[in-house]
């Protein structure tokens, strides 16, 4: 077992965790804490986490993130922990910039940037700032856990962004984005945290 | 008093926060600390009036937030160190061993150096070891892509190839790697800065070749034991789709790797790797699509020429490089007939191209059989001297190197429905030079 199997095994806990979400607080969390373990089991070969190594691969500090956020919201956690749109914007800039030319759609090939340079790290403290402006703690987070893990070499990568991002957040990133910009879900997100205020 | 009390100046300010308050949380969305703000208690409170503790406990989440955006600035310029003092692109290559060298006689030597029909042999490669033996790896199984493939080698000593055994599979692939591997495919030698011989080859995880990663393994005895498998990552998405054909070429601290992406459009890269075994660069080749299986000639410290396979056109395609293959040139067609199989090529020396492509068919114009050229003036005029003559089935995937004897070896993959086999070829320089190569002195 590899620093890579925790990636999955957090987010098989955290979607566990809100499968079980309508049940009582400990039994969230012992069902979260259940999930992960189980995932890093060896089932007579790779273990549910090696399997997920495959598809959706190794995951970035962006997932750890995103999955500690849903884990925390499902364990009713007394801090909210929805991602904040700073950090899915963030997240959809860095896929923007790495995938289309991965996949030989466009020519600039910014995954080698991430080998070596400044040119990464200085983006991420944009990114930093931006977040700090925007009283999005999770972006400090993201950032902060990326260069942990960047500098620690937890996984099995040289390079900077594949600690940074990886698709599968690109996609939720996008999606959430996506859903949030609904008008009218957005308008009633508004009048219940009003209502809320009010009624306190 | 309680701080806060309209009088002391907050009522207005709290309005004010109020206002900023959610035209920044509309605009950015709920973050982390919204609630430590005080949210619904704090607006209850009534004007004017504000809890210490409440107050305490927004300057504390100030000072969070601060500390939380100092500590991933910190751990950014950490980062920043880091990949300051990463390896960077490798300055130049390292010239090639000695050229093949004439011996006297001329001579051609083929036999088979595996026959595995009904199952498939396919994808050859070999290298030279110290000991003056050539080492082959292929993949073998019941066919192409087929869980049980594993790969093989085998090593010719006194004209004669021993008994192949297999080196790595799927299982030990995956059990090594900690995730799940289906299927393993070709594999390419080259020996790294520290002498060690090393292989790469390509693991499937789901899906066909457009989903392969690559893996290395090394060894310290010339291929007698291998090291576990290590992942290469060396795409974004999910790491999949690269793939690998051509040998390696050694560079000063780390080799460059020919490799292509199959993702969509298939399209030809350089992957640099260090002798760590970490990758430390990826170039894309030119920037045309539809080229695929790249083969690289060092020509000098700092320039090479890639020529490789074209999808769907006769002629095979190159690129050149002269910054030790950061950047290369837009691809072109050359004269050098592929039919959309792979080809390589080597350096003979004098001045030398050795290649060996597939001709077309005459009938149909498709690939027909493998067939030798040669170019005296760096690939622009190829000549063909000789056509391997086939009775049944096609001849593929040619491999050539030179051993350690001095002679060129080719090894090719003939169809032999069902299965395949592979052919061994030795060929002296003095043979060459007889078909119109360069005089033997």
């Amino acid at each position: 077992m590899t620093f890579e199997h925790v990636g999955p095994a957090l987010l098989l806990a955290a979607l566990a965790a809100a499968a079980a979400r309508g049940l009582r607080r400990d039994i969230v969390i012992a069902v979260s804490v259940a999930a992960g373990l189980l995932a890093l089991v060896p089932l007579g070969g790779p273990s549910i986490a090696g399997y997920m190594l495959a598809l959706p691969g190794t995951l970035s500090a962006a997932m750890l993130v995103l999955s500690a956020q849903l884990l925390l919201r499902a364990a009713k956690a007394p801090i909210p922990a929805q991602p904040s749109n700073m950090f899915l914007a963030c997240l959809v800039i860095c896929g923007l910039v790495l995938y289309a030319p991965a996949a030989g759609l466009v020519i600039v090939d910014g995954y080698d940037l991430g080998f070596r340079g400044l040119a990464v790290p200085l983006l991420m403290a944009v990114f930093v700032v931006a977040g700090w402006l925007a009283r999005s703690g999770d972006v400090a987070v993201w950032i902060a856990v990326s260069a942990l893990l960047y500098v620690t070499g937890a996984h099995s990568s040289a390079n900077l962004w594949d600690y940074l991002v990886d698709p599968t957040a690109f996609i939720v990133a996008c999606a959430a984005l996506i859903v949030r910009a609904v008008p009218a879900r957005a308008q009633r997100r508004v009048n219940v945290e009003n209502s809320d205020t009010t009624r306190s | 008093m309680p701080i806060g009390r309209a009088g002391v100046g907050f009522g207005s300010n709290r309005r004010r926060f109020f206002r900023c308050r959610t035209r920044v949380e509309k605009a950015c969305g709920t973050s982390y600390l919204s609630a430590a703000y005080g949210g619904p208690a704090l607006f209850a409170a009534g004007p004017g009036r504000y809890d210490a503790g409440l107050l305490r406990s927004r300057t504390g989440v100030q000072v969070w937030r601060h500390a939380l955006a100092l500590a991933a600035l910190a751990l950014t310029g950490i980062a920043a160190a880091t990949a300051w003092r990463a390896p960077g692109w490798p300055d130049a290559f390292v010239v090639p061993a000695q050229p093949p060298a004439c011996g006297g006689v001329a001579s051609f030597d083929s036999q088979i150096l595996r026959r595995a029909a009904p199952r498939v042999a396919h994808v050859a490669s070999a290298i030279a070891l110290r000991d003056g033996r050539l080492r082959a790896f292929w993949y073998e199984g019941d066919r192409e892509l087929s869980p049980d493939v594993a790969i093989m080698t085998a090593t010719l000593a006194a004209g004669r190839w021993s008994e192949p055994r297999a080196i790595a599979d799927a299982r030990s692939t995956g059990a090594a790697l900690g995730r799940y591997v289906r299927k393993l495919g070709n594999a390419v030698p080259y020996r790294d800065g520290q002498g060690r011989l090393t292989l790469v080859y390509a693991g499937v995880s789901l899906g066909g070749w457009s989903a392969a990663s690559l893996n290395i393994i090394r060894s310290a005895d010339d291929g007698e034991t291998w090291s576990a498998p290590r992942r290469l990552v060396t795409s974004p998405i999910f790491n999949i789709s690269t793939l690998v054909r051509s040998p390696p070429v050694a560079m000063r601290g780390a080799a460059l790797i020919p490799a292509y992406d199959e993702m969509i459009k298939p399209f030809p890269q350089a992957i640099a790797l260090a002798d760590d075994g970490r990758v430390i660069g990826i170039r894309r080749i030119g920037r045309q699509a539809n080229a695929l299986q790249p083969d690289f000639i060092v020509t000098g410290e700092k320039s090479a020429t890639a020529y490789m396979r074209s999808r769907g056109t006769a002629k095979a395609w190159s690129g050149a490089t002269t910054d030790a293959g950061l950047n290369w040139t837009e691809l072109s067609p050359t004269r050098l007939n592929s039919q959309d199989s792979p080809l390589m090529t080597i350096d003979i020396g004098d001045g030398l191209l050795l290649n060996v492509h597939n001709a077309p068919e005459i009938v149909t114009g498709l690939a027909g059989p493998l067939t030798l050229a040669l170019s005296a003036d760096g690939g622009v005029i190829w000549r063909d001297i000789y056509a391997f003559p086939t009775d049944r089935g096609d001849t593929r995937y040619p491999w050539l190197t030179v051993g350690a004897d001095r002679n060129i070896h080719l090894l090719y993959t003939h169809s032999t429905e069902p299965g395949s086999e592979l052919v061994h070829v030795r060929l002296t320089k003095d043979w060459l030079a007889a078909r119109g190569g360069p005089a033997c002195q």
